[in-house]
């Protein structure tokens, strides 16, 4: 070794005391400072050496050490453990671990919708409504929810594309312009088509674009909107209408097709559920009549509901206004019904005693009452109900003039003109009418003969496979902008910086104008502020404008208080519109295209969470079954999943057929927006009905003289239930308004259930839920959010034909009575965490055990998958990884994931949780403020989704809490309460409010 | 009365004469001669052609089975709420037909049942083999069959401890418990058999092999005693098992709350159940080894004949059971229930609930008859349609109880996959693979046991050889 | 004789043991110095495997 200790001269003997050098001995200041060292001089520590030429013992165990070290590390390795990126230079808004929330807004047709985006590290992860709306407070509608999943679509455009080379932008803006520029020169037309114009500063920007460039043809189509009840109002109105209904104001309410609650309109559903939710026999409710041929969420909820012909629809609501005329209600100026018979029109059947009751209803509610017509049925219907309504002087509704929308007659004709080479250039901008128009493939060829073609979306389409130019835009989640509605201005901000090369649509105008030499602030940010501060800014304010915006961007709204006049009735095409009305046959069997409720008009057949969710009627994912009422579909030998032929003017399609009951007899009915080609989700699924649509915009949504015939063969349906019959199982409670008050007298009490086991004891907090069936519609919004907020997979169509779907949540619908008419009652079911859970004490592993605040919770590590908790749990809420439904996802795909909940991995059981990360959040949120939890505090993903506000939690151990008192209510029970399991979560019997026998007589 | 009488003169009639055991003229010598030689002979080209067979099987099986293991289970048609499906199926199926061994061997012995000492080895190694089947299926059905030990109650850091109250945890102290103490029981009794092969064969290697599994076994007195004692304690034990083990599996299904499954009948029930399905099997493959191996002096009609008395009696327990299913549905005034036995007899799935009835109850009724007793035909044709019956019996517990139970939104039609078959075919590949290799190598018939039936081996008074 | 022998068994033992050792070695040492030298002309990779996130510009807010 190299360490040696230097040589020592002979010690003298005189000397009694020890020591090792002779300056140690004499006490020299270096010596007494070595004696100090721990080494001796000349000692060297062997780490500091050069290489030594053999192995040291001290290296050597160095190295074993480490190389041990080493391969225990290595082994412990974990399959799937990803790389942890933390921050270098951490951006200002961004805390890690806080969500942020910005107040944004988003179109989808003439609708806007205020939303609260909720933000985690930067990425958008939840929409809920923005509750500083006054009409939407905190609720929104599922399609909003699911829409997030646009903005981490993997089949998004990521940078501009010209003839399927990626391009810069600079040189797709000098394309534009010389395109554009050229077209002006040659005062030849171009062609822009957009989507519905909802917001006051594109407006402005189109009227901008259209004063640089005069030839400039703007657009605004959207093929789902019902070109019907534009050619309606038209005509009554002398321009397109908005119809808001205001429910709150309504006691008699009659639809005519028109599906008001399907989900679209959160502050419908928001004043339908107050309306319902009674807590005593004898408070005032509503009454909902529907006619309707298919049959809709809002008929599943109708008080009385009749299957009615569509092509009759129109007549009824002649015939109506007829008795109401009869009944002394004022006929509007220059209104002729003489040639209206009285009484129900022929080929409708609706009892003579029910007729009498509807009329009654609607004549004594008076301004009280409000008729709506939906989108699909004809123009006449459509001028009848604002007949009705202008009759009834119904004080329930909003009329408010709208932007008009191009039809398919528009549209027609604009192929003709691009046929005839009369425009130099067309823009098409987030719409599709390669896929939607009903001639696509004429629209092909008439728009391969325009010689400059821009595009501009999401992500590719049919239609962008005819462009040349491919302009990617922004998800609105990355965009700027406003809309207006009425009183109030609502804005759209973005919530993330864009995540690939793209621009917001209008910022690609913009660019457009300045190559056209116009004088425009540098992008739409500014171009919308300094509208504002001109149009909406209160002059004289006392606010500064920056803080002025800051404020509107902040709260994500501004109260303007201009109500816009409302839209006068003119009567004078009614006589012609009653005499069409009359003559209107169906034919042998009719059909009716209505607009997707996943898919919309095709635009969201990418979305996997929509696409997944069922249908709230049918319970079919992924596909458009087409819908035969029981009757026809025995008439015709078909059954469910049989494959069919339908044959409309010469255009067949085969699809897959579903026995719907409730279905009007003579009636067959289609989903629109399926059967895409692009898109990764979306290709493959269903079938495209538009090219069923007819070309006359008076009602291009129904087809008379259809044929039907069994294909042979049959299709394996993904529908998530098929069984709708109780068979006389008291799952679920409804109640006519008699029933109630009799249930309410004296409700007989259950045996008292016994166990053998101690009762459960919950120190703190007891969490528990009350869903309200009376205010429950079905309309699924609960399933979109809790996907959301707890990373529930999407499996696909195959999976959920094998009954594999993930959903936490999900709506049962079951029916009861006549099978061409039934009563509906929509029941959510979910965990249940009972008390006495039957999975629990299953679980070999103790993977689900019961929390002291109540919670049946899911422990995912431990589970390793012997599902014999959910054989044991009679809900059936539990669902399995039967596969590796998560783990292939990547980005952008896994940027929506939420980072508080486990993303499950095959193999383990999974369930609804009650939000617990929500829950923990809240009390830690009490904790830090050093305050008691409050009541309402607290609201998992479901509740908050649940525009009628039927799902209700809370702390059972809080005696005041809104849950607690509400378990109390007389419309209260449990689902299969006899089990003894001590479910946690009680619903409250639906009521029906029926005109004949049970309901209310004086409204 | 004149019978007692005639035992204290010594004159016993022939009708109360237990008939010899065997057929012809077996000595000791002649009975080692003939069973213990099949492992020196070269096996005929019927057993490779069967080995190649079940071979096939087994490697599809284990394909099947590694398919699933990479992928997961939803290569199956398993669905919810049919979470379990072919799995537990084939599980139950398997531990039932696991029952008959022990039953012979360990039962019968207590009752000395001689007639049972030919047959009991077979039977054993039946109930290993099978046994080793159901093992297979717990384990590759969960979820994450990489993390199945963790429902062994073993000390971890985690400190999570598994659960006792579940069903499926005595499952597997119940079906490891019965595998090992079978084990054990088995190859106690093969100790004799093995020292005397090891004496016998000429071959250095099967000397080796035999001499290590002989366990030094000198056939001295002390030997034996210690033997017999041992033998007897381990049948004491496993007879509790035989009853334990199936009802500890019916408690998977009486104890939870599905309609169908939950039911006080079950125990009992199922081990009736296991020992008919037990029994039948091992007709089917006591007639192949009788007339392949030619063993037709020592397991005789006679011990088919009593095997399939037992058959019967157990098809009409079956009876008995099916029939409390259906009152019970009726006197409980259960909807749930009622539904549920509505379609075991009708439904989506009647035709299986009328084919398990069919197979179960209908078709052993044959077995009233000595000419199907006695007839291969006869009784193959019953003893296939109870294997048939009594697999199809759990799939009606099982499939049809949970594809409708509580509430109809969650109902759902289960349909099997390939794979699914493909597993079940593998199990019965690895059984008889197993039950080829042992005919094999292992003597078939406790060589020692039958000396001891053998006629002269039990002097006593009365019998002839005394003289 | 015996030492001898044993020796060569050693070496032999010792020669069986390191050479796939060191050869492993050798090749964790080219599969990592493989990727530190990739050539700059290589094609950059089609998207990268994480997106960058940006927060938005003149939002505001709600809470967080």
């Amino acid at each position: 070794m190299k360490t040696q200790i230097p040589p020592s001269p002979e010690p003298p003997v005189e000397i009694p005391r020890y020591w090792r050098t002779l300056g140690e001995r004499e006490e020299t200041p270096e010596a007494r400072k070595a004696a100090h060292d721990e080494f001796l001089p000349g000692a060297v520590d062997v780490a500091d050496l050069p290489a030594p030429s053999e192995f040291s013992r001290r290296g050597f165990l160095g190295l074993m050490g480490g190389a041990a070290a080493l391969a225990a590390t290595v082994a412990c390795d974990r399959k799937g453990q990803g790389t942890i990126v933390p921050y270098t230079r951490r951006p200002v808004e961004v805390i890690p671990g806080v969500a942020n929330y910005y107040a944004s807004a988003r179109q989808e047709g003439r609708r806007a919708y205020s939303v609260l985006v909720k933000t985690r590290e930067g990425r958008p992860i939840h929409i809920t409504g923005n509750d500083e709306h006054p009409g939407f407070k905190g609720k929104t509608s599922p399609r909003t929810i699911a829409d997030i999943m646009g903005l981490y679509d993997a089949d998004r455009l990521r940078a501009p594309k010209a003839e399927g080379r990626p391009l810069a932008w600079a040189e797709a803006d000098s394309r534009m312009t010389a395109a554009l520029a050229g077209a002006k020169a040659a005062g030849k037309p171009v062609l822009l088509i957009t989507g519905a114009v909802a917001s006051p500063s594109r407006k402005a920007l189109f009227a901008d674009l259209k004063a640089a460039l005069p030839t400039l043809e703007h657009l605004a189509w959207e093929p789902v909107r019902g070109d019907g009840a534009a050619e309606g109002a038209r005509a009554v109105f002398g321009t397109d209408v908005e119809v808001a209904p205001r429910l709150e104001k309504a006691k008699v309410v009659l639809s005519l097709g028109a599906d008001f609650l399907s989900g679209e309109d959160p502050e419908a559903l928001a004043a339908f559920g107050a309306k319902r939710r009674l807590s005593e026999p004898g408070q005032a409710t509503n009454r909902l009549w529907v006619l309707e041929g298919p049959l809709s969420i809002t008929g599943s909820n109708a008080d009385q509901r009749f299957p009615v012909r569509p092509s009759r629809i129109a007549a009824v609501a002649f015939a109506l206004a007829k008795a109401l005329q009869s009944r002394g209600l004022g006929l509007p100026a220059g209104a002729d019904l003489s040639a209206v018979p009285a009484g129900v029109p022929q080929g409708v059947d609706i009892p003579a005693e029910a007729w009498k009751n509807l009329v009654n209803d609607l004549a004594s509610a008076r301004r009280e009452a409000l008729v709506l017509c939906g989108a699909e049925m004809s123009a006449e219907a459509h001028q009848a109900a604002h007949l009705l309504n202008a009759m009834l002087g119904s004080q329930a509704l909003e009329l408010r003039a709208a932007e008009p929308l191009a039809t398919v007659k528009d549209l027609d004709a604009a192929m003709q003109g691009m046929a005839a080479g009369r425009y130099a250039a067309v823009l098409l901008w987030d719409v599709n009418p390669a896929y939607a128009f009903p001639r696509a493939q004429a629209w092909k060829d008439a728009l391969a003969k325009v010689p400059f073609r821009a595009w501009m979306g999401l992500a590719e389409d049919e239609t962008a496979a005819q462009c040349q130019l491919l302009l990617p835009v922004n998800h609105w989640l990355e965009s700027w902008n406003d809309f207006g509605s009425g009183e109030l201005f609502i804005l759209q901000q973005p919530a993330i910086g864009a995540l690939y090369d793209t621009r917001q649509g209008e910022d690609v105008l913009l660019a457009a104008l300045k190559g056209l030499g116009a004088a425009v602030p540098a992008d739409y940010h500014a171009y919308l502020k300094a509208r504002w501060q001109k149009e909406v800014y209160p002059a004289g304010s006392p606010v500064a404008f920056e803080r002025y915006f800051e404020v509107a961007l902040h709260d994500g709204l501004v109260k303007d208080g201009k109500a816009a006049p409302a839209p006068v009735f003119k009567g004078a095409t009614l006589a012609a519109a009653a005499k069409q009305a009359l003559a209107a046959q169906g034919g042998d069997l009719e059909l009716v295209l209505v607009p997707g409720f996943a898919t919309h008009d095709g635009r969201y057949a990418n979305n996997g969470w929509l696409m997944e969710t069922p249908d709230p009627v049918t319970k079919m994912t992924w596909d458009n079954p087409l819908l035969l009422s029981v009757a026809d579909a025995r008439r015709l030998k078909l059954n469910d999943g049989d494959l069919a032929t339908l044959t409309v003017d010469g255009t067949t399609l085969r699809v897959p057929v579903v026995l719907q009951p409730g279905q009007a007899k003579g009636v067959v009915t289609l989903a629109l927006g399926y059967g895409r080609t692009t898109g990764e989700m979306a290709a493959g699924k269903g079938v495209n009905a538009f090219p069923l649509m007819a070309l006359d915009p008076a009602a291009p949504n129904l087809r008379s003289g259809v044929q039907v015939a069994a294909a042979g063969g049959s299709k394996p349906l993904s529908r998530t239930q098929a069984h709708h019959r109780l068979d006389g199982r008291e799952i679920v409670q409804s109640w006519s308004l008699a029933e109630y008050a009799q249930e309410a007298r004296d409700r007989k009490k259950g045996p008292e259930l016994v166990t053998l086991y101690p009762d459960q004891e919950f120190p703190q907090h007891k969490w528990g839920m009350v869903i309200d069936l009376a205010a429950c519609v079905g309309c699924s919004g609960c399933m979109v959010g809790c996907q959301s907020e707890n990373n529930v997979a999407v499996v696909g169509p195959e999976q959920v034909t094998r009954g594999r779907e993930m959903h936490w949540i999900r709506l049962d619908s079951y029916y009861e009575g006549d099978v061409d008419n039934p009563k509906v009652v929509h029941q959510p079911m979910l965990c249940q965490h009972c008390d006495d859970a039957p999975c629990e004490n299953v679980c070999p592993v103790n993977a689900t055990n019961h929390s002291p605040e109540g919670l049946n919770q899911m422990v995912y590590n431990r589970c390793v998958g012997t599902r014999y908790c959910a054989n044991n749990c009679p809900y059936k809420v539990r669902r399995f990884n039967f596969l590796e439904y998560t783990a292939d996802k990547v980005e952008p795909e896994s940027l929506i994931y939420n980072p508080e909940v486990t993303v499950r991995p095959r193999g383990v059981m999974e369930k609804c949780t009650f939000c617990v990360q929500r829950i923990e959040d809240g009390k830690i949120r009490a904790k830090g403020e050093d305050r008691p939890l409050q009541d309402g505090e607290i609201t998992p993903a479901c509740a908050v989704s649940c525009p009628s506000d039927a799902i209700v939690f809370g702390d059972l151990k809080d005696p005041n809490s809104k849950v607690s008192q509400l378990v109390k209510a007389n419309r209260s029970f449990k689902v299969l309460e006899e089990l003894g399991v001590k479910p946690a979560i009680t619903y409250l019997a639906d009521l029906k409010n029926p005109a004949i026998e049970g309901g209310q007589h004086e409204l | 009365m004149s019978s007692d009488a005639a035992i204290r003169t010594g004159a016993i009639p022939e009708r109360l004469l237990e008939p010899p055991l065997t057929e012809g003229v077996v000595t000791p010598g002649s009975l080692d001669d003939q069973v213990l030689a099949f492992p020196d002979l070269r096996p005929p080209k019927q057993w490779y052609i069967g080995l190649a067979i079940t071979l096939t099987a087994l490697v599809i099986g284990f394909s099947f089975i590694g398919y699933t293991i990479a992928t997961g289970i939803g290569v199956w048609g398993n669905n919810s709420p049919v979470f379990w499906a072919f799995d537990i199926i084939n599980f139950v199926f398997w531990v039932g037909i696991g029952h008959a061994g022990t039953l012979i061997s360990a039962i019968l012995f207590l009752f000395r049942k001689r007639w049972r000492n030919a047959i009991a080895r077979f039977a054993e190694a039946m109930t290993i083999f099978a046994v080793m089947c159901a093992g297979i299926f717990p384990l590759i059905h969960v979820g994450r069959p990489w993390l199945a030990f963790w429902l062994f109650p073993y000390p971890n850091q985690r400190g999570v401890w598994t659960n006792f109250r579940s069903p499926l945890l005595w499952d597997v102290f119940a079906v490891s418990t019965y595998f090992s103490v079978s084990l054990m029981f088995w190859f106690l009794g093969l100790v004799p058999d093995i020292a005397s092969m090891r004496d016998r064969t000429t071959s250095k290697v099967r000397k080796t092999i035999y001499t290590v599994l002989s366990l030094g076994w000198r056939g001295a007195a002390s030997h034996w005693q210690h033997y017999e004692k041992a033998y007897l304690l381990l049948a004491g034990l496993a007879t509790g098992l035989v009853l334990s083990v199936h009802s500890v599996v019916s408690f998977d299904f009486a104890t939870s709350v599905v309609p169908g499954w939950h039911m006080t009948i079950f125990p009992p029930y199922f081990v009736a159940g296991a020992i008919f399905a037990g029994f039948s099997m091992v007709v089917i493959v006591l007639v192949v080894v009788r007339e392949t191996m030619q063993l037709k002096n020592l397991i005789t009609m006679r011990h088919l004949d009593v095997m399939n008395k037992v058959i019967l009696g157990m098809s009409c327990l079956m009876g008995y059971s099916y029939m409390m299913e259906g009152f019970t549905a009726w006197y409980s005034m259960n909807e749930y229930l009622h539904h549920t036995f509505m379609n075991i007899i009708s439904g989506t799935y009647g035709w299986a609930g009328w084919l398990t009835i069919s197979c179960n109850i209908f078709i052993p009724q044959l077995l009233w008859f000595k000419k199907c007793r006695t007839s291969y035909f006869w009784m193959i044709f019953v003893a296939l349609a109870v294997t048939v019956g009594m697999w199809f019996e759990r799939f009606v517990i099982i499939v049809i109880s949970l594809h409708q139970d509580y509430l109809p939104s969650a109902w759902r039609i289960y349909k099997p996959t390939m794979v699914d078959f493909g597993v079940l075919l593998g199990s019965f590949g690895l059984f008889f693979t197993l039950v080829l290799l042992f005919a094999r190598v292992l003597p078939v018939i406790a060589t020692t046991e039958v000396k001891a039936i053998l006629p002269g081996a039990q002097p006593s008074h009365h019998g002839d050889d005394h003289e | 004789m015996g030492t001898s022998n044993r020796r060569e068994i050693l070496g032999r033992l010792a020669a069986l043991v390191a050479g796939p050792l060191l050869l492993g070695r050798q090749a964790v040492n080219v599969a990592f110095r493989a990727g530190k030298e990739t050539p700059p002309e290589a094609p950059p990779a089609e998207a990268p495997a994480r997106l960058a996130l940006t927060p938005p510009t003149h939002s505001v807010k709600r809470r967080g």
